[in-house]
Protein backbone atom coordinates (compact mmCIF):
# COMPACT_ATOMS: atom_id res chain seq x y z
CA UNK A 1 0.00 0.00 0.00
CA UNK A 2 2.93 2.33 1.17
CA UNK A 3 4.55 1.33 -2.24
CA UNK A 4 1.26 2.41 -4.33
CA UNK A 5 1.42 5.92 -2.84
CA UNK A 6 4.90 6.21 -3.51
CA UNK A 7 4.22 5.63 -6.87
CA UNK A 8 1.13 7.18 -7.60
CA UNK A 9 1.04 10.22 -4.95
CA UNK A 10 0.92 12.71 -7.65
CA UNK A 11 -2.22 11.58 -8.96
CA UNK A 12 -3.40 13.33 -5.55
CA UNK A 13 -3.05 16.71 -7.85
CA UNK A 14 -5.20 16.10 -10.70
CA UNK A 15 -7.55 14.29 -8.31
CA UNK A 16 -8.49 16.80 -5.96
CA UNK A 17 -8.39 19.37 -8.99
CA UNK A 18 -11.40 16.92 -10.28
CA UNK A 19 -13.39 16.66 -6.85
CA UNK A 20 -12.76 21.04 -6.81
CA UNK A 21 -14.40 21.54 -10.35
CA UNK A 22 -17.18 19.13 -9.19
CA UNK A 23 -17.71 20.98 -6.07
CA UNK A 24 -17.42 24.21 -7.52
CA UNK A 25 -20.07 23.13 -10.39
CA UNK A 26 -22.47 21.66 -7.42
CA UNK A 27 -21.84 25.20 -5.78
CA UNK A 28 -22.92 27.13 -8.79
CA UNK A 29 -26.06 25.25 -9.50
CA UNK A 30 -26.68 25.62 -5.39
CA UNK A 31 -26.56 29.85 -6.15
CA UNK A 32 -28.76 29.61 -9.18
CA UNK A 33 -31.36 27.09 -7.82
CA UNK A 34 -31.73 29.88 -4.88
CA UNK A 35 -31.85 32.45 -7.44
CA UNK A 36 -35.37 30.71 -9.27
CA UNK A 37 -36.79 30.06 -5.97
CA UNK A 38 -36.23 33.74 -4.85
CA UNK A 39 -38.05 34.94 -8.42
CA UNK A 40 -40.32 32.42 -8.25
CA UNK A 41 -41.84 33.66 -5.20
CA UNK A 42 -41.57 37.42 -6.64
CA UNK A 43 -43.59 36.08 -9.71
CA UNK A 44 -46.27 34.18 -7.27
CA UNK A 45 -46.86 37.08 -5.48
CA UNK A 46 -47.10 39.28 -8.38
CA UNK A 47 -44.29 41.35 -7.76
CA UNK A 48 -41.56 42.49 -10.44
CA UNK A 49 -38.05 41.05 -9.91
CA UNK A 50 -35.34 43.46 -9.07
CA UNK A 51 -32.45 43.83 -11.69
CA UNK A 52 -29.76 42.37 -9.84
CA UNK A 53 -31.81 39.26 -9.33
CA UNK A 54 -31.94 38.99 -12.67
CA UNK A 55 -28.30 40.23 -13.04
CA UNK A 56 -27.75 36.44 -11.24
CA UNK A 57 -28.68 34.55 -13.87
CA UNK A 58 -26.52 35.71 -16.49
CA UNK A 59 -23.33 34.82 -14.53
CA UNK B 1 -4.31 -8.62 -7.03
CA UNK B 2 -6.03 -5.09 -6.89
CA UNK B 3 -2.84 -3.28 -6.47
CA UNK B 4 -1.78 -4.84 -9.90
CA UNK B 5 -4.79 -3.94 -11.32
CA UNK B 6 -4.15 -0.57 -10.24
CA UNK B 7 -0.71 -0.45 -11.77
CA UNK B 8 -2.08 -1.28 -14.72
CA UNK B 9 -5.40 1.01 -15.45
CA UNK B 10 -4.99 3.76 -13.29
CA UNK B 11 -5.09 6.07 -16.56
CA UNK B 12 -8.50 5.14 -16.58
CA UNK B 13 -9.17 7.11 -14.03
CA UNK B 14 -9.32 10.29 -16.28
CA UNK B 15 -11.40 9.20 -19.37
CA UNK B 16 -13.57 7.87 -16.74
CA UNK B 17 -14.22 10.92 -14.50
CA UNK B 18 -14.25 12.92 -17.80
CA UNK B 19 -17.59 10.55 -18.80
CA UNK B 20 -18.31 10.98 -15.03
CA UNK B 21 -18.41 14.40 -15.07
CA UNK B 22 -20.04 15.17 -18.29
CA UNK B 23 -23.26 13.08 -17.72
CA UNK B 24 -23.54 15.10 -14.16
CA UNK B 25 -22.76 18.54 -15.81
CA UNK B 26 -25.38 17.49 -18.65
CA UNK B 27 -27.90 16.54 -15.71
CA UNK B 28 -27.74 20.15 -13.70
CA UNK B 29 -28.26 21.91 -16.92
CA UNK B 30 -31.27 19.42 -17.98
CA UNK B 31 -32.53 20.63 -13.96
CA UNK B 32 -31.57 24.06 -14.38
CA UNK B 33 -33.60 24.23 -17.65
CA UNK B 34 -36.91 22.48 -16.37
CA UNK B 35 -36.74 24.92 -14.23
CA UNK B 36 -36.45 28.20 -15.76
CA UNK B 37 -39.48 26.29 -18.14
CA UNK B 38 -41.56 26.05 -14.81
CA UNK B 39 -40.94 29.93 -13.83
CA UNK B 40 -41.90 30.73 -16.93
CA UNK B 41 -44.88 28.64 -16.68
CA UNK B 42 -45.76 30.69 -13.78
CA UNK B 43 -45.21 33.71 -15.22
CA UNK B 44 -47.59 32.87 -18.19
CA UNK B 45 -50.07 31.22 -15.16
CA UNK B 46 -50.50 34.98 -14.07
CA UNK B 47 -51.02 36.39 -17.98
CA UNK B 48 -47.71 38.14 -17.11
CA UNK B 49 -44.54 38.57 -19.45
CA UNK B 50 -41.23 36.93 -18.19
CA UNK B 51 -38.44 39.32 -17.82
CA UNK B 52 -35.97 38.47 -21.18
CA UNK B 53 -32.82 37.41 -19.12
CA UNK B 54 -35.04 34.10 -17.96
CA UNK B 55 -35.69 33.66 -21.95
CA UNK B 56 -32.64 34.47 -22.80
CA UNK B 57 -30.99 31.60 -20.42
CA UNK B 58 -33.45 29.38 -22.14
CA UNK B 59 -31.17 30.54 -25.48
CA UNK B 60 -28.16 30.15 -23.69
CA UNK B 61 -29.20 26.48 -22.88
CA UNK B 62 -29.78 25.74 -26.93
CA UNK B 63 -27.19 27.43 -28.19
CA UNK B 64 -24.12 27.22 -25.74
CA UNK B 65 -22.20 29.89 -23.29
CA UNK B 66 -20.08 30.86 -26.22
CA UNK B 67 -20.41 34.41 -26.85
CA UNK B 68 -23.27 35.30 -28.43
CA UNK B 69 -22.14 38.00 -30.53
CA UNK B 70 -19.90 35.91 -32.55
CA UNK B 71 -22.18 34.81 -35.26
CA UNK B 72 -19.50 31.99 -36.81
CA UNK B 73 -21.11 28.19 -36.27
CA UNK B 74 -18.79 26.81 -33.16
CA UNK B 75 -16.82 24.23 -35.62
CA UNK B 76 -15.59 27.26 -37.57
CA UNK B 77 -14.93 29.13 -33.64
CA UNK B 78 -13.25 25.72 -32.82
CA UNK B 79 -10.62 25.75 -35.56
CA UNK B 80 -9.53 29.26 -35.54
CA UNK B 81 -5.86 28.80 -34.48
CA UNK B 82 -3.20 31.26 -33.48
CA UNK B 83 0.37 31.53 -33.39
CA UNK B 84 0.23 30.98 -29.37
CA UNK B 85 -0.76 27.47 -30.65
CA UNK B 86 2.27 27.05 -33.31
CA UNK B 87 4.49 27.78 -30.64
CA UNK B 88 2.84 25.61 -27.87
CA UNK B 89 2.77 22.40 -30.25
CA UNK B 90 6.45 23.36 -32.28
CA UNK B 91 8.28 23.15 -28.38
CA UNK B 92 6.16 20.72 -26.86
CA UNK B 93 6.92 18.35 -30.29
CA UNK B 94 10.22 19.60 -29.90
CA UNK B 95 10.13 18.63 -26.30
CA UNK B 96 9.40 14.88 -27.09
CA UNK B 97 11.84 14.70 -30.04
CA UNK B 98 15.21 15.34 -27.65
CA UNK B 99 13.63 13.47 -24.90
CA UNK B 100 12.92 10.59 -28.29
CA UNK B 101 16.54 10.97 -29.60
CA UNK B 102 17.97 10.47 -25.81
CA UNK B 103 15.42 7.64 -25.24
CA UNK B 104 14.57 9.35 -21.84
CA UNK B 105 13.44 6.85 -19.13
CA UNK B 106 14.24 4.02 -21.75
CA UNK B 107 11.14 5.46 -23.58
CA UNK B 108 11.88 6.34 -26.92
CA UNK B 109 9.85 4.71 -28.95
CA UNK B 110 6.85 6.33 -27.05
CA UNK B 111 8.09 9.92 -27.27
CA UNK B 112 8.49 9.46 -31.03
CA UNK B 113 4.95 8.68 -31.42
CA UNK B 114 3.77 11.71 -29.05
CA UNK B 115 6.47 13.87 -30.86
CA UNK B 116 4.97 13.01 -34.63
CA UNK B 117 1.09 13.87 -33.12
CA UNK B 118 2.43 17.12 -31.71
CA UNK B 119 4.98 18.05 -34.86
CA UNK B 120 1.81 17.27 -36.93
CA UNK B 121 -0.26 19.58 -34.93
CA UNK B 122 1.79 22.40 -35.05
CA UNK B 123 2.82 21.70 -38.80
CA UNK B 124 -0.73 22.26 -39.37
CA UNK B 125 -1.76 24.67 -36.47
CA UNK B 126 1.11 27.10 -38.61
CA UNK B 127 -0.47 26.23 -42.05
CA UNK B 128 -4.06 27.29 -40.78
CA UNK B 129 -2.84 30.18 -39.37
CA UNK B 130 -0.98 31.05 -42.69
CA UNK B 131 -3.31 30.63 -45.01
CA UNK B 132 -6.36 32.16 -42.72
CA UNK B 133 -7.98 35.07 -45.29
CA UNK B 134 -8.66 37.50 -41.91
CA UNK B 135 -4.40 37.00 -41.05
CA UNK B 136 -3.38 35.78 -38.31
CA UNK B 137 -4.98 36.05 -34.89
CA UNK B 138 -2.08 36.17 -31.59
Amino acid sequence: MADLFRDFWWLLFPMSAMALTGFRAWLKDRARRETMQALRELAESGREPPAYLLAQLQR
Amino acid sequence: MSEDLFRQFWWLIFPLSWFIFGAWQSWLSYRANRETLDLIKTYAASGREPPPELLSKLNKRWHGDDDDRDERPRYRRRRERSWYQVVLFGLLASGFAVAAATNMYGAGEAFVIVAFVLGALAAATLVQVLIDRNGPTV
